[in-house]
């Protein structure tokens, strides 16, 4: 499934498993370009994690706010925001933003995901749920790799 | 490509399409597929699946304060009551059929 999105990352790619669980990301290296911003991304105890594609364009007010709160953060990259972000303040966070981006964090704990699209739509966040399985993906051709049929 | 991938493509997104040249939130292309609209987040448990907006853009007439634009408008675009003189109302005629 990352391979299926290696066009849009050429940079970097990681996987993070976990059970049943997965996230797959491909990286296009703009804000802090070492490997500590790799995605996913996790918060200080690896109960969050996150893939996210797009940009946070108020993360240095949002990340003095956290730091403030006692968030330790490894890297200088916008996503970590997103983590300690959720942690401090829930679903609220997506208010705060000010970005053009589609995020999907999956939450290790108490197993489940939520998945977020920026104000505009500027990023497409294609998903599909079913009694089974919860996939998605920022392009159609993610779905390539999975079973799927049109019943 | 998994040997399971049997993609079926939605017949009303195809008629979006065809319509629009483009197909809508929260169609696909892919039946089945879904796409999140524009603010709004999904959170997903084992037993439930939820979307909610967390953002609108202000479109609607009920968010845009449109008496605030109306004083400044020249008076032709005023409603007939409201304009001050028949002559501004003649001149403003003239300029609509031209």
């Amino acid at each position: 499934m990352e391979q299926a999105l290696a066009h849009r990352g050429p940079d970097e790619g990681k996987i993070w498993r976990d059970g049943p669980c997965g996230l797959a990301h491909r990286r296009l290296r703009i804000i802090d370009l070492s490997a500590a911003a790799a995605q996913p991304m996790s918060n200080e105890d690896g109960q969050i994690w996150v893939v996210f594609n797009g940009e946070i364009y108020n993360f240095h007010p949002l990340r003095e706010e956290l730091c403030a709160l006692g968030h330790q953060f490894k890297s200088r990259s916008d996503t970590e925001v997103l983590v300690h972000g959720y942690e401090a303040w829930g679903l609220d966070l997506f208010r705060r933003l000010r970005a053009c981006s589609p995020l999907r964090s999956g939450t290790a704990a108490p197993r489940n995901s939520f998945l977020a699209r920026d104000k505009i739509g500027k990023k497409p966040l294609f998903y599909l749920v079913d009694s089974e399985r919860f996939v998605f993906g920022s392009e159609l051709p993610v779905f390539k790799c999975i079973p799927i049929s049109g019943q | 490509m998994h040997p399971d991938f049997r993609p079926v493509i939605s017949k009303s997104a195809l008629q979006q399409y065809v319509e629009y040249g483009y197909v809508h939130s929260p169609n696909s292309i892919l039946e089945r597929v879904r796409r999140l609209p524009a603010g709004h987040s999904a959170v997903w448990t084992r037993t439930n699946f939820q979307i909610q907006s967390f953002a609108s853009l202000p479109l609607t007439l009920h968010h845009c304060d449109l008496t605030a634009g109306r004083k400044k408008l020249p008076p032709r675009w005023k409603k007939p009551s409201e304009r001050r003189s028949s002559a501004v109302w003649k001149a403003t005629c003239r300029w609509a059929v031209f």
